[in-house]
């Protein structure tokens, strides 16, 4: 802990424009008190969440100094989340982007929700929606710079194409694989079967159920209990299914992909297809990228 | 120790089922180790949330009304048959309402004009003033903002004074300078016993209740939208001076204060002995700011209508205003012909058939009754929590609304029967027993399935560009084929009476259509 005071709380103490008050001091030592626990700070040398605190701290001040605890928290919190889901090098960017757009949120609800959009874009395709949402309130200047796009599209239709200008949608392609099997750190002890619950997709092994969430930045599994007992009971597959000649058809219309072969079953829902394969945990994931011309 | 009567009821007021949870929260991704952070926005509380809180607080702590007259049921209710007249006591499943609070609330959410009726000690100030309050004005600013009526109540008192000085001073109109009355600039406006006001000053009200502005020596002051309460001992012109029609006319909704129930003496006692005034007592957690009671009304304008609904009240609204006595020619069959021909409604003998809505009332529907149906309709689906309107929140709040809208045909074959003798006092069963038979004939008829005057005015609208003569007259025939049919079936209802006007409609649009066209491929 004294390490941590050391190396990385009296630097950013040291270049505080005027006085820290002892709020901000208080809200440094109770981060690096918790984070050490949780590794976000380290015991013999700085973490990279601790330098890039560090170095960021000048655009972080302002909302640091009118919330210190409330806002050191949120950060420390984001940043264990971001890493926890998509990686060390995936948070640090987060953190670096939150910083660099820190001076254009007005206030901490703000600049949450710039942490919310930056979780999307890192690749936390179930906060797409929220994060949508959000960019409401985010300034449009800064919005540009972090998609090229003075809004974002919230066709979900258009989930696997890059924000910005807009050109038409082409045929349904492979876009990624998702799942595993368990002993592997994926979410699947049987090959899975995908299924629309809700108006929202799904796959099941039977034993659990974990609801997909795929877009331009990011595919992922996530829990879903709440859509177990209806998944393992329904057929529904919103109009895709696996024809008797092995084909994948969805919307009545045939989809041509190497990835598919031996496929079982097929769902799609919101502009994502998911295909089961009869000898994988993995579930393969369709959708609509722009046209390049 | 915090009062008890400033208690607020903890959220969720109407707690529902959810079904899927939301894909992601965003209070998760500022949860951790690190301790958690409420990363909702300042503003938590959605303003239907607040609306019900302030719902609760006044019927718990505010106002004794232990009435649930707006009932509505989730499930098979259990219910009584009781007394003489084997009225029936339903048991509400789902959370339900008085409404003698409710009411005005929504009055407030969706800016309109509400009458509270009722003897005197009911609380109709009282809930007029606590309104006031939740809009967020100081008890000050309300006692000097309600206008309380009286015989004496020059336009003066009630709209203000020219300044004496620039009186003097002034060499033309536009020199006078007006001192305002300040309630004109208010967003809740109480007017006190407006029965007690002069009819001419009556008329100065009119101007501010049904255009927003107020005029004193060619001045003009512009009012801000408001939600509008005025009170009245007694609703059957018995206040000091008749009140005009057209003031009447623009109120849209009535509440009636019920009798005091004596089970609740005790409850009255209790707040004798505490000394306390609920309007001194309002909890700053119910009170909204102007930006949240400009979302309320946005939000209440965002609520869908589905349209099987929207035509089951078309199909209700038609019912009424059809009268066949009243002129040969088509058009002029309305009960408005006969009241703007100032002939008295009963120089007609009809007393009309028993099933028949239409000959149990003296007057039609007007556009802005209709209005009225629709938006308090959307602001209760609203309150309960809901973005589409309901058949039930339309037959709730359909009695509110046109109580002082249709006006009973007292002598009508329907009250002779001795069920509906108590309609002729009771306007709200009345109404909504007017509702259900309506939307059981409509039922009968199949209109929801077979409605072929909507199919073909749904077939007009998708435009005429393009049609040739050929399909033209097809589309006419078609007309001609429905006239025949309502012709065959002999006698005319009020629907129908609806139906016949938009088929004569659609034939002179398509035959002016094929005018055109004959005209144009004779010059080409």
């Amino acid at each position: 802990m004294l390490g941590y005071l050391r190396r990385t709380v009296m630097p950013i103490l040291d270049a505080w424009e005027g006085e820290p008050t002892a709020a901000v001091l208080f809200a440094l030592f109770d981060v690096g008190l918790a984070g050490m626990r949780a590794g976000l700070v380290g015991e013999s040398g700085a973490t990279p969440f601790e330098r890039v605190l560090g170095q960021r701290m000048p655009e972080l001040r302002g909302h640091i100094e009118r919330a210190p605890g409330v806002i050191m928290r949120a950060i420390g919190n984001g940043y264990l989340h971001v890493q926890r889901e998509r990686g060390p090098e995936a948070a640090q960017a987060w953190l670096e982007a939150l910083a660099s757009g820190a001076s254009l949120c007005t206030d901490r609800a703000a600049l949450f929700d710039l942490g919310v959009v930056l979780g999307w874009r890192a690749g936390l395709a179930e906060a797409r929606e929220a994060a949508i949402d959000r960019t409401a309130h985010i300034d449009a200047g800064l919005l540009r710079v972090l998609f090229d796009a003075a809004s974002l599209d919230p066709d979900p239709e258009r989930r696997f194409c890059r924000p910005g200008p807009v050109a038409p949608l082409g045929p349904l392609e492979f876009v990624a694989t998702a799942g595993g099997f368990v002993g592997f750190g994926g979410p699947f002890r049987r090959p899975p079967r995908p299924r629309v619950v809700a108006g929202r997709l799904v796959c099941t092994d039977g034993d659990a159920t974990f609801e997909l969430f795929a877009d331009v930045f990011g595919t992922r599994f996530r829990p879903a209990a709440w859509a177990h007992a209806e998944a393992t009971s329904t057929a529904d597959s919103g109009g895709a299914y696996v024809h008797a000649s092995g084909s994948v058809i969805v919307q009545q219309a045939p989809v041509a992909s190497d990835k598919l072969r031996g496929a079982v079953a097929a769902a799609a829902c919101s502009g994502m297809v998911a295909v089961a394969l009869g000898d994988s945990h993995k579930v393969v994931v369709l959708g609509r990228r722009e046209l390049t011309r | 120790m915090k009062n008890r009567r400033a208690q607020v009821s903890q959220a969720p007021t109407n707690p529902r089922p959810t079904s899927a949870p939301a894909r992601f929260d965003v209070a998760d991704l500022y949860r951790g180790p690190l301790g958690d952070v409420d990363a909702r926005p300042p503003e938590t509380v959605p303003p239907d949330e607040k609306l019900r809180q302030a719902y609760f607080w006044i019927v718990n702590h505010a106002i004794i009304s232990p009435f649930y007259d707006l009932e509505f049921v989730d499930a098979p209710p259990a219910t009584f048959v009781l007394g003489e007249q084997k009225t029936r006591l339903v048991l509400p499943t789902a959370q339900s309402y008085s409404s003698y609070v409710l009411l005005p609330l929504l009055n407030l959410a969706v800016r309109r004009r509400c009458l509270l009726v009722g003897g005197p000690g009911r609380g109709k100030t009282v809930i007029a003033t606590l309104l006031g309050l939740l809009a967020g004005y100081t008890p000050r600013e309300m006692k000097q903002g309600i206008q309380h009526g009286q015989p004496q109540m020059t336009i003066a008192d009630l709209l203000g004074n020219p300044l004496p000085s620039s009186l003097v001073s002034a060499t033309n109109m536009e020199d006078i300078k007006i001192a305002w009355r300040k309630w004109l600039g208010m967003h809740v406006k109480i007017i006190d016993e407006y029965n007690r006001i002069p009819t001419r000053t009556q008329s100065a009200l009119l101007t501010v209740m049904a255009d927003d502005y107020a005029e004193i020596y060619d001045q003009v002051y512009e009012c801000p939208p408001a939600a509008w309460y005025l009170t009245a001992n007694d609703d059957a012109g018995g206040g000091t001076y008749q009140v005009i029609e057209a003031l009447r006319d623009r109120i849209d909704v009535v509440v009636k204060a019920l009798h005091f129930n004596t089970r609740f003496l005790g409850e009255l006692l209790d707040r004798v002995e505490s000394g306390q005034k609920p309007e001194d007592l309002v909890p700053p957690e119910i009170v909204f700011t102007q930006p949240e009671l400009d979302r309320m009304e946005k939000e209440v304008r965002a609520v869908h209508m589905p349209p099987p609904l929207l035509r089951r009240i078309e199909f209700f609204a038609a019912g009424f205003e059809f009268f066949e006595p009243a002129g040969r020619t088509i058009e002029y069959q309305t009960k408005d012909t006969v009241k703007v021909a100032a002939v008295p409604f009963e120089t007609f003998t009809a007393r009309g058939n028993a099933d028949d809505p239409g000959a149990q009332t003296k007057n039609g529907l007007s556009v802005r009754a209709l209005t009225t149906c629709l938006v308090f309709s959307k602001a209760l689906a609203w309150f309960r929590g809901n973005s589409e309107v309901a058949f039930e929140d339309v037959r709730q709040i359909l009695p509110f609304v046109l109580h002082d809208k249709l006006v009973q045909h007292r002598d009508a074959a329907f009250f002779d029967a001795a069920e509906n003798t108590p309609y002729r006092s009771d306007l709200v069963g009345w109404i909504r027993v007017l509702f259900d038979r309506a939307c059981q004939e409509y039922d009968r008829l199949g209109r929801d399935t077979t409605d072929p005057v909507r199919d073909a005015l749904e077939t007009f609208d998708r435009g005429l560009e393009g049609l040739d003569e050929a399909t033209v007259d097809m589309r006419l025939a078609g007309l001609e084929r429905q006239l025949v049919e309502i012709e065959k079936g002999g006698k005319l209802y009020g629907y129908l009476f609806d139906d016949v006007l938009a088929l004569k409609y659609l034939h002179q649009r398509y035959t002016n259509y094929r005018t055109w066209l004959r005209a144009r491929g004779a010059s080409a």
